[in-house]
């Protein structure tokens, strides 16, 4: 999992995307609606950016090499992984807006 | 097991902070919330975590997993609330006092030690919550004062153009306006005038009878 700056890093890059909606808890729904939000804007090197966050040895040139639907799926998995939910929420009762 | 031992830490080792550490505390808490509002993401991450080295134990916390600082962040924040609902911090949206220091710890301990004559490790060491009780009734005795010496002045009475003058009460900080329900105005009684005092009315500055 994340350490705290990078966390916050990741929240700060995310953070234009998150559903305004009520989630309950739904992970999935969450993490995909995140994806559809980045994917209908026209910022796409927010994926590439999330990654290498998430990622740290992943670099830019393996991401353009790999299927886009893995770099999605690398994405959305990432995100589950390091609690992006529950980091949003904390993130939120700290003050961020 | 993990989560037992850490809960019996909290429970055991983490004791609630003293008037000193509170302050130092808040005013880390304060710059987080600057830090916040600036976007400064590195800035907040290593202020939380000089948070946690001061509130519970020097440690790397920078290297840890960000659900385990974010955790203890609240769960020490909420440790360290003042237990009542101090109408001190209701004016919140006013400016922020000037510091001198640097620090909210001169300041108050200043006052503490003008006001009773304790030093600065009696003051330390108070109670968090008897700590801001004291902070309102001086501050409160204060604008009592203030208020006092205010209705001396020429300034506390605005004359119009006949010459009436009309009292100009001293403002008060936001805190110690009344609350909405808290003094209810009271009604307006008419008296019939064979009830009013009878009799000479006599005003000794003019010698004037009514």
């Amino acid at each position: 999992m994340l350490n705290i700056r990078n966390a916050l890093r990741l929240y700060a890059l995310l953070k234009d995307f998150i559903p305004e909606y009520d989630v309950d808890d739904d992970y999935l729904e969450f993490v995909s609606a995140i994806v559809h939000n980045i994917r209908m804007s026209d910022r796409p090197e927010v994926f590439g950016d999330g990654l290498s966050l998430m990622y740290s040895k992943i670099t830019v040139n393996e991401l353009a090499e790999k299927n886009p639907l893995d770099v999605v799926s690398m994405f959305m998995s990432g995100l589950a992984d390091n609690k992006f939910l529950s980091l949003a929420k904390f993130c939120g009762s700290l003050g961020y807006g | 097991m993990l989560f037992t031992i850490r809960r019996w830490i909290r429970k055991k080792l983490i004791s609630r902070a003293k008037f000193k550490k509170w302050l130092e505390l808040e005013d880390i808490r304060s710059q987080i919330k600057d830090a916040i509002d600036q976007g400064r993401n590195n800035k907040v991450a290593s202020l939380l975590c000089s948070y946690l080295s001061i509130a519970i134990c020097r440690g790397k916390w920078e290297k840890l997993p960000w659900e385990v600082v974010l955790t203890e962040y609240s769960f020490v924040v909420n440790l360290h609330t003042p237990s009542k609902d101090f109408r001190i911090f209701s004016g919140s949206s006013e400016k922020k006092a000037f510091l001198v220091n640097d620090s909210s710890w001169y300041a108050w301990a200043n006052m503490f030690s003008a006001e009773y004559g304790w030093d600065l490790k009696y003051i330390a060491e108070l109670d968090i919550d008897d700590a801001i009780s004291l902070i309102q009734e001086i501050l409160y005795t204060e604008q009592i004062q203030k208020e006092w010496e205010w209705t001396l002045s020429e300034r506390a009475i605005q004359y119009d153009k006949k010459g009436k003058g009309k009292f100009l009460p001293l403002d008060k900080p936001k805190w110690l306006l009344p609350i909405k329900g808290d003094v209810k105005e009271l009604p307006k009684i008419k008296i019939l005038k064979s009830m009013l005092p009878s009799g000479i009315v006599i005003r000794w500055d003019e010698n004037v009878k009514y």
